[in-house]
């Protein structure tokens, strides 16, 4: 076994590990959107290990079936199974990170004008505090398919491709963007005829919450009566 | 739910409320109840039985899942996010194709609560396809009768003095023909009007010795018994700890609403020997045309829903089509509803103060389906079909050009994409714009079927009065039972439909009850 052999069977093994274990996590996600299943972290997790301990003896049987080489087995699968953990672990930590995604929506959609604006601040929390409520109540099966477009919206692959679409180039997380970009990245889904159900849908959430919030009234001269007049008169 | 809500809540928990409701919504211990009736929900179904047996001397025992909410904690509340509290999933509840938004209640007092209060009865054509469609047996005098004493009971009214948001769909239509009306609400003229729900016109009103309300139990379990229920499990769960209610009681009424009744009998396998439970599902889903004038409407004043055009609808064109009806919205809700996201909504939303709303529902085909996923919950699937979204992009147009004639300087539509008129001549793009999959944003009120009523026990689920054709002990009594959807707003039948049905159980009560 050659060195360049060798480092390109420990570049697969890293790549394929992590992209096993990256992937592994989003299809559990799909999971419990379309079945339902699977949803407490316990059973993921043991999901998980099963996926994780079945791949990583597939390719550990292929490396060595191919090269008869048990010392390169064994690195390379170990490579593998480390690189699975990690690929896991990235994604779970990117699925939990949707609430970032969703203040950095919130301040994208309603932006600070004045550094001094205290008031807007309060807004913006209390909006992100509404959506988190809505969320929380909503069934898990249509919270794990907005984690996903939460997911999609901001990934560096999203960014890229959407943003080439319009001849510019992005090579960054929605997150991560500057302010003028993160406006112009959402405009190119809402002005899109394929993709505008999904600023519909977030907008839904966090524009339903901005004006939930009392603290968003005055601006546009609304007194607050509308939903208690429809249940009391 | 809302354990924490308003500072005396905790205490009132600890005092068993005793308000004129017997209702207790915190639980300690497990508990055993043996009753004469059960029933599961509290809503306009459920309350209405719940009434009816209980001033007969029957002990009635209620579950309810959602938490309770006096008139009074409602009225004092100022954030509106703590209303939402009421409303199922806070209002998020959507279908498996997040295409379609269901608002419910949850809470004790269920839709009632939470509705406008718009009262129809059932049009003749409509009970016409029920009773060609299904074989459903009541007569329309016999109907007509029970919607009479409903009526009484909730004291239903014909709206007045809407305010002039609800008068511009009402001018538009005079001006091009068009047949419409101010509508029926139950509601009381005292401090400016106070619309009716169930807890005011039915539960406060029962014999406090007699009925019964667990509100924070979940109806979980059902057990049967050869052809017979024979109890109800429900559970309490409070800061991670959960408390089990078993209940015995003669007979079950399940009114937990459209999809959870369902939802319970397949969770239960109970009740589906037709396999039709969680079938023939129908939304009335409507969507939303915005007028914008150039002087001050000022709707957040006026009532919430007022006057309906009823020129498309099944009374008048003798065949499913559409009703319109004016309606004054939350800046919330106008923000979903207008096009763009963040500067360009906010540009709509600054017309609040000019804007008048009208709403377009559809009578549509019962072709939604309950069913359940792996973890056991409900899944809803529900695509509008083609006819019915041809009807609703008539419906649209419809609405645009009766706001026009009203003098509306500018109408947006309820398309997902953005769709803004200036004038008649524009009418055109709501051609364009097409009724496919994902063009409209939808919301229904009025989710129905699922356990239709029928003669045949080998396509519906109960007879004509709500009783299980499979389960002895077992009724049915929410807008579940519809066999297809009404072409108005469903809650007066249901609440009629359910009088009738308790009724017919205190005919049979010396043979059920002993």
């Amino acid at each position: 076994m050659s060195t360049s052999d060798l480092i390109i069977y420990l570049i697969l093994s890293l790549l394929i590990g992590y992209g096993i274990g990256f992937f592994t996590v989003k299809i559990n996600h799909l999971l419990v959107i379309f079945l339902g299943k699977l949803w407490s972290s316990g059973n993921a997790q043991k999901r998980y290990i099963l996926v994780g301990g079945i791949a990583t003896i597939v390719f550990g049987m292929a490396v060595f079936l191919k090269t008869n080489d048990f010392t390169l087995t064994i690195l390379s699968t170990s490579v593998f199974a480390i690189l699975f953990l990690v690929g896991v672990k990235h994604a779970m930590h990117r699925f939990n990170q949707y609430l970032e995604i969703l203040n950095a929506l919130i301040q994208s959609l309603f932006p600070k004008k004045d550094p001094n604006d205290d008031q807007h601040d309060a807004l913006l929390a209390d909006t992100s505090k509404i959506s988190q409520q809505m969320l929380e109540s909503m069934r898990k099966s249509s919270l794990e398919s907005l984690k996903i477009l939460f997911f999609f919206f901001d990934s560096v692959f999203a960014v890229f491709l959407i943003s080439l679409t319009k001849g510019k180039f992005r090579f960054n997380r929605f997150v991560h963007l500057s302010d003028k970009d993160q406006v112009d990245y959402m405009h190119i889904w809402a002005d899109s005829e394929i993709l505008n159900l999904a600023p519909v849908a977030l907008k839904a959430l966090i524009g339903y919450s901005y004006y939930t919030s009392h603290l968003s009234w005055d601006k546009i001269g609304y007194r607050g009566e509308v939903l208690r007049r429809s249940y009391i008169n | 739910m809302g354990q924490n809500w308003l500072p005396w809540r905790s205490l009132k928990e600890k005092l068993y409320q005793l308000t004129a409701l017997s209702i207790k919504t915190s639980f300690d211990a497990n508990e055993t109840k043996n009753v004469d009736v059960c029933i599961i929900g509290t809503g306009a179904g459920g309350a209405v039985v719940g009434y009816h047996l209980a001033q007969s001397g029957l002990k009635v025992l209620m579950l309810e899942k959602g938490d309770y909410y006096s008139h009074d904690q409602i009225k004092s509340e100022t954030r509106e996010e703590n209303l939402q509290k009421l409303w199922k999933n806070r209002g998020a509840q959507v279908t498996r194709l997040p295409l379609l938004a269901i608002t419910q209640g949850e809470c004790v007092g269920g839709s009632t609560i939470i509705n406008y209060g718009m009262c129809f009865r059932v049009p003749n054509e409509t009970l016409q396809i029920w009773k060609s469609e299904t074989g459903v047996e009541f007569s329309k005098d016999e109907l007509h009768n029970e919607y009479a004493e409903v009526e009484k009971q909730i004291q239903v009214r014909k709206i007045t003095d809407a305010g002039l948001s609800h008068e511009k769909l009402e001018l538009g239509c005079k001006k091009l023909g068009y047949s419409g009306n101010w509508m029926y609400k139950n509601y009381i003229a005292d401090e400016g009007g106070i619309k009716q729900n169930v807890l005011f016109s039915y539960l406060e009103k029962a014999n406090p010795q007699n009925l019964e309300i667990y509100a924070n139990c979940k109806a979980t379990k059902i057990l049967k018994n050869g052809n017979k229920i024979s109890g109800i499990q429900a559970v309490h769960t409070n800061n991670d700890k959960t408390v089990t209610i078993d209940v015995k009681s003669t007979i079950v009424v399940l009114s937990a609403g459209t999809i959870a009744s369902s939802e319970l009998l397949l969770q239960n396998k109970i009740a589906n020997s037709s396999g039709h439970v969680g079938k023939h599902l129908s939304f009335h889903p409507a969507s939303s045309v915005i007028a914008q004038f150039d002087h001050v409407i000022n709707g957040q004043n006026d009532l919430s829903m007022a006057f309906h055009c009823d020129e498309f609808g099944i009374v008048k064109t003798k065949k499913p089509g559409f009703m319109i009806e004016s309606v004054f919205i939350s800046p919330a809700t106008f923000s979903t509803a207008t096009p763009g996201i963040g500067e360009e909504n906010a540009e709509f939303i600054g017309k609040y103060d000019y804007s008048a709303v009208a709403g377009v529902l559809i009578q549509d085909e019962a072709n939604g389906n309950i069913s359940l996923n792996w973890s056991n919950d409900a899944v809803v699937d529900y695509i509008l079909s083609n006819a019915d979204g041809e009807k609703l992009l008539k419906g649209l147009k419809t609405v645009a050009e009766i706001f026009f004639a009203a003098g509306a300087t500018k109408v947006i539509t309820g398309h997902i994409q953005k769709t803004v008129l200036e004038s008649t001549d524009d009418l055109s793009l709501i051609d364009e714009r097409g009724s496919g999959l994902g063009s409209f944003r939808l919301v229904s009120a009025h989710p129905q079927g699922g356990n239709r009523m029928g003669a045949d026990k080998k396509t519906s689920i109960v007879n004509s009065y709500c009783r299980s054709h499979d389960v002895e002990n077992l009724y049915i009594c929410d807008a579940s039972v519809f066999p297809t959807s009404l072409g108005v707003n469903p809650q007066l039948t249901v609440m009629t439909i359910a009088s009738l049905a308790a009724k017919k159980i205190l005919e049979q009560k010396t043979d059920i009850f002993g």
